[in-house]
């Protein structure tokens, strides 16, 4: 094993280092995302079917998901998800609210 | 002249390793090293607040546990010498702000603890004082707070990245008494050797061990057959293996008698902790804690510990910079 | 309840985070840095009149990731300034998400006051 540069370092380093397991992420991303999005989409339809028009529609469902997600960061639950998820609950808008319940439990 | 080759260090006078300390948070109570623990805890707050004070009990107990262990009264020890990870090292200064001892806090990341010693070493082999107690510590919780992300964010963590150890440990050496003697001191030079990923801090460590590991051979002209074991701070798996690589390529093979304390303070595949634990509480509490238990019931008699270190912030991350990294060598014998 | 719009929601939102998880496996990009990737792709994309279609296939798989949020900035911003000219440049994006960020701020305070920081359990 030859380490004459850095470049040469990094090269040996990417290649000793293993990678996620991005298949499993991948697949766990899609589902949890697309669990979100769904449940979304149910609050929505609900709104609908209320008369509520649509825009409205959209912004009471981000308002109930942003609550969610600090429910159940304040339950110790959502890191666990996200562990899981990755990418499935950093994407929906769930991951907004985080940055600022955490900025009160980080003090 | 005590220099030995390039940059270690014969002490005249062997310095002795009076007694240690170590206490440990609740995942570390669960890992392989449990019983060689003086203290392990069920929970990270310890009664306390906040994480950092958790943090500079954590400190306090173990320094004041080596200090009643060595049997030499508090005032009879003549320097502190401790540091830990967070900024301005406020762990080690609020945790030992009442011990009454004349106090240098010292930051070298993860290799704090053995540059503690180093400087202790030298402090008492130049007659500038007879007892002297160096800790370190770190806890999981506030160094993710500072270095990374905060817990409840739920990132996810790649399988390079390490687990802060959450736990301290002390020792008192001394001119007198009895204990394992340190009898060589290799300092270590900065060495970058330009990996940019804080998720694989092993990597951008691994250049600095073989530097210095290598060259304590070359000065000493000791091999890696005539220690029982060779230990590393926190390197974690695959800075293990790329040591391992590092050394066979100067001619130096240490796969027989190698270990790394991150390594070893974690169970991998029960504890999730991907590659291995990390923190200046790492090396500090298993070679307090493991390590002198094994030179006590006379398992190991020669041992070359050496502690590695990422010398960076978040803001050197943030503005793209390359992790430097550090270690410190000190040979422990019987 | 229209179950086929729920389906399509969850097809395209889930695709939208693989995407989002190939960014954090594939590259060496924080986070943070990638939500601010999603929600500029969405302003853009909003900007220029395509999310809108995304939008009206998929629903809530299109409004709930960041990208929706960028995109209602932009759609808020668009209107804004046909309405009120150039103040609308400031004030029809925040105007239009103000639904959501208040809820984040609010919910997020709540949540910090009644609860502890934990240790992951992991």
């Amino acid at each position: 094993m030859k380490v004459e540069s850095k470049e040469d370092y990094q090269k040996y380093v990417d290649k000793k280092t293993p990678n996620s397991p991005i298949l499993k992420n991948c697949f766990n991303a899609f589902l949890v995302g697309g669990i979100i999005c769904s449940i979304g989409q149910i609050i929505f339809e609900f709104c609908k079917m209320r008369g509520l028009e649509e825009s409205s529609s959209y912004t009471v469902v981000s308002i109930l998901l942003v609550f969610l997600s600090a429910f159940l960061t304040a339950l110790n639950i959502f890191n666990r998800i996200g562990k899981f998820a990755g990418a499935g609950s950093l994407v929906p808008i769930t991951r907004f609210c985080k940055f600022y319940s955490i900025s009160g439990n980080g003090i | 002249m005590k220099k030995v080759g390039n940059q270690s260090f014969l002490l005249s006078n062997p310095v002795k390793i009076v007694s240690t300390a170590s206490i440990v948070g609740p995942k570390e109570k669960e890992g392989p090293l449990c019983e060689f623990f003086d203290q392990a805890l069920e929970d990270e707050f310890w009664g306390e607040k906040s994480w950092e004070k958790a943090e500079s009990k954590f400190i306090k107990e173990t320094v004041n546990m080596a200090i009643a262990k060595s049997k030499i009264a508090q005032t009879d020890i003549e320097l502190c010498f401790a540091g830990d990870l967070l900024n301005q090292c406020i762990s080690s200064s609020f945790g030992l702000r009442e011990i009454n001892i004349p106090f240098f806090g010292i930051f070298g990341a993860c290799s704090t603890f053995v540059e503690g010693m180093i400087l202790a070493s030298m402090a008492i082999d130049g007659d500038f004082a007879t007892n002297v107690v160096c800790a370190s510590s770190s806890h999981f919780c506030s160094a993710e707070k500072q270095f990374r992300f905060p817990l409840e964010l739920g990132n996810q963590r790649p399988p390079s990245s390490q687990w802060t150890v959450t736990g301290s440990g002390s020792a008192v050496l001394s001119k007198n008494g009895t204990g394992p003697k340190i009898t060589i001191l290799t300092p270590g030079k900065i060495v970058d050797m330009g990996i940019k990923d804080a998720n694989n801090m092993g990597a951008a460590m691994a250049g600095a061990a073989a530097d210095t590991l290598l060259t304590h051979f070359k000065d000493t002209g000791r091999k890696p057959s005539d220690y029982d074991a060779i230990f590393s701070g926190d390197l974690g798996y695959i800075g293990k293996d790329i040591l391992i690589d590092l050394a066979a390529s100067k001619g130096y093979n240490i796969r027989a008698n190698y270990n790394d304390c991150g390594v070893l303070i974690f169970d991998k595949e029960k504890q999730d902790t991907h590659s291995g634990g990390s923190g200046c509480g790492c090396i500090a509490s298993v070679f307090s804690g493991y390590i002198y238990q094994m030179f006590q019931e006379k398992k190991y008699k020669k041992v070359l510990l050496m502690a590695t270190g990422a010398l960076m912030n978040s803001t050197s991350s943030q503005q793209g910079e390359s992790i430097p990294g550090i270690a410190h060598a000190i040979s422990i014998e019987a | 309840m229209d179950w086929f719009m729920v389906l399509k929601a969850f097809i395209v939102g889930g695709l939208i985070c693989v995407i989002g998880q190939i960014l954090i496996d594939k590259t060496k990009l924080t986070s943070a840095r990638i939500l601010v990737v999603f929600v500029t792709t969405g302003v853009i994309l909003g900007g220029l009149g395509i999310y809108k279609y995304l939008l009206e296939f998929a629903g809530c798989g299109a409004s709930v990731p960041l990208t929706g949020f960028g995109n209602l900035l932009a759609k808020g911003t668009i209107d804004a300034i046909s309405e009120k000219g150039f103040l609308g440049i400031f004030t029809g994006g925040v105007t239009a998400a103000a639904g959501g960020i208040a809820a984040a701020v609010f919910f997020g305070y709540i949540a910090s006051l009644v609860s502890k920081p934990k240790i992951k359990k992991q």
